[in-house]
């Protein structure tokens, strides 16, 4: 089941790539894209939420989805910005590279501890978003 | 701002809302993902909107088709996320999602929109695919 999930996760996260990609290509307006990304998706997981009956209230979970919102929201901008102020590549390594912090995160906080096998994955993943990033570099020169 | 300053703050906000998918399985929140997930995009879609009517363009069909296959996908995304992030380790969800993912984008890239790759692109794929190989075994 988890396995699934994570595929699904794999799947629907590159879709989402595809999109940005659809809309350069589309020379589609990024905020109106945005604005319709945010959109559709608060729909899909109201209707998610009323035919599953999940749309139980909690205080917490108010507040952390308001604390994620502004996150999504302040993240998709400041990327957004320094896209158009430097080099795409640069920008998208370095958001990529974020996967850092949760997994800090999940080491420090939370005690989980990887194996030696993971930790060399790990520096794999970091290894193949710095080298992908250089090929997106020398693409765009 | 300056580019490093929105640099930065990219790479904070973006690492800070994978710590907040998995913060909800952690806060024991994992029964009330959809109350979640439908306050962090109801927020975003009113603070987006502000951009979006200031800039005072027409809207397009393309912007309304793609930013629906793209709102459709994240939620998803999201979704699936918080739930295996609750079920399994951080430090084998995150990487093994957000390198399955560029390597799909990638690969799609190459194979849909005819994009050329070099070497340190092929080398990258052949890291992210045997860093998913170790992560996920």
């Amino acid at each position: 089941m988890s396995y699934l999930c994570m595929i699904l996760a794999v799947i629907a996260f590159a879709v989402l790539g595809v999109t940005y990609k659809l809309s350069d290509r589309l020379a589609c307006h990024k905020q109106q894209v945005n604005f319709f990304m945010f959109l559709t998706a608060s729909v899909a997981v109201l209707a998610w939420g009323v035919l599953t009956r999940q749309l139980l209230l909690s205080e917490r979970a108010v507040i952390l989805g308001l604390v994620m919102g502004l996150i999504c929201c302040g993240s998709v901008v400041a990327f957004r910005h320094a896209a158009a102020l430097g080099r795409i590549s640069t920008s998208w390594t370095v958001i990529n590279l974020a996967l850092v912090l949760p997994v800090l995160a999940s080491i420090l906080v939370w005690g989980e501890m990887p194996s030696p096998k993971h930790c060399v994955g790990l520096a794999l993943t970091l290894a193949a978003i710095v080298l992908l990033g250089i090929d997106i570099g020398r693409a765009q020169e | 701002m300056t580019y490093r300053r929105l640099l930065a703050l990219s790479f904070v906000l973006n690492g800070l809302l994978m710590v907040g998918m998995k913060a909800v399985g952690e806060l024991r929140l994992s029964a009330f993902i959809p109350i979640v997930l439908l306050f962090q995009y109801v927020l975003a879609t009113v603070l987006t909107s502000k951009g979006m009517l200031r800039s005072r363009k027409p809207i397009t069909h393309a912007a309304i088709w793609v930013g629906a296959l793209a709102g459709i996908s994240s939620a998803i995304g999201m979704a699936a996320s918080i739930a295996v992030a609750n079920m399994l380790p951080g430090y084998i969800v995150f990487p093994v999602i957000q390198g399955g993912t560029l390597l799909i984008v990638v690969l799609v890239g190459l194979a849909v929109f005819r994009e050329r790759i070099g070497a340190y692109g092929i080398a990258g794929i052949i890291a992210g695919a045997a860093a998913i190989v170790l992560l996920s075994g």
